[in-house]
């Protein structure tokens, strides 16, 4: 049998061909960061469980020059991956209705964006003590 | 006729989806307080502060929103990160999954160990 020379498509660099691919991409890649953070909070807990010294130390390196420019990294991906989520999520999910309707998609979208901005601001009030 | 191996997968998309609600919906405010206003000094140190944090995860409600909000995020993202995998070549197959749905269960177990330690 000979070999045969059938032209594959190479795949190289795919998601630079089309900007729905860049921010495909760049979605997937928010999740790399938003696991960084949750490793970031199990150190907390870890620091918190060995008592104060541990914790200042964990609360030293928050304030770090190079922990606050990877939170700035993490922010940014954290705001995008909500972003996509609000938007994907009546599509994902089973229709809802009310009083025999459906509720429209840009009502979902909408009302999820204003739960989140509702979140932010209630936990901002909690963290600076009311 | 042989019967079709059920799937494992709809168990670790509930873990993704129910980890994607809770990291869009919580993670943008978290992120701000605990890795930018207090650093930066918009809230006071004592903020989150270690006597603070203590009566927090004292409390169950505060030990169980710390438990779900990490092991959710971990279930969510390790879900993502291994199908990413296939995005750029690497088609790891069994071995995806054992990694990183393996460090998302070691993440939930060592989450539950240590917030119980910090409870006490």
């Amino acid at each position: 049998m000979t070999a045969r020379n059938t032209y594959v498509r190479p795949m190289t660099g795919w998601y630079r061909r089309n900007p729905h691919f860049v921010a495909y991409m760049l979605r997937e890649l928010t999740a790399v960061f938003l696991a960084a953070y949750a490793g970031m909070l199990l150190a907390g807990v870890i620091a918190l469980s060995r008592g104060p010294e541990a914790y200042a130390a964990f609360q030293e390196f928050l304030a770090s020059p190079l922990s606050v420019g990877l939170h700035v990294l993490i922010f940014i991906a954290a705001v995008y991956n909500a972003y996509t989520w609000f938007r994907i999520s009546p599509k994902a999910m089973p229709p809802i209705k009310l009083a025999g309707k459906r509720v429209p998609d840009r009502v979902i979208v909408v009302s999820q964006f204003a739960g989140c901005a509702g979140v932010f601001i209630v936990m901002l009030l909690l963290a600076g003590g009311l | 006729m042989k019967r079709m191996k059920r799937s494992n997968e709809p168990i670790f998309w509930s873990l993704f989806g129910a980890g994607g609600v809770v990291a869009s919906m919580v993670a943008p405010a978290l992120v701000f307080i605990t890795g930018l206003a207090l650093p930066l000094g918009l809230l006071a140190p004592e903020a989150l502060g270690y006597e603070r944090m203590r009566a927090l995860v004292g409390s169950l409600p505060g030990a169980l929103l710390l438990f779900v909000v990490i092991s959710l995020t971990l279930w969510h993202t390790m879900h993502r990160i291994n199908h990413s995998l296939h995005d750029v070549g690497i088609n790891a197959g069994l071995a995806g999954k054992v990694v990183f749905y393996g460090l998302a269960f070691v993440g939930t177990v060592a989450t539950a160990y240590f917030l119980f330690v910090a409870r006490r």
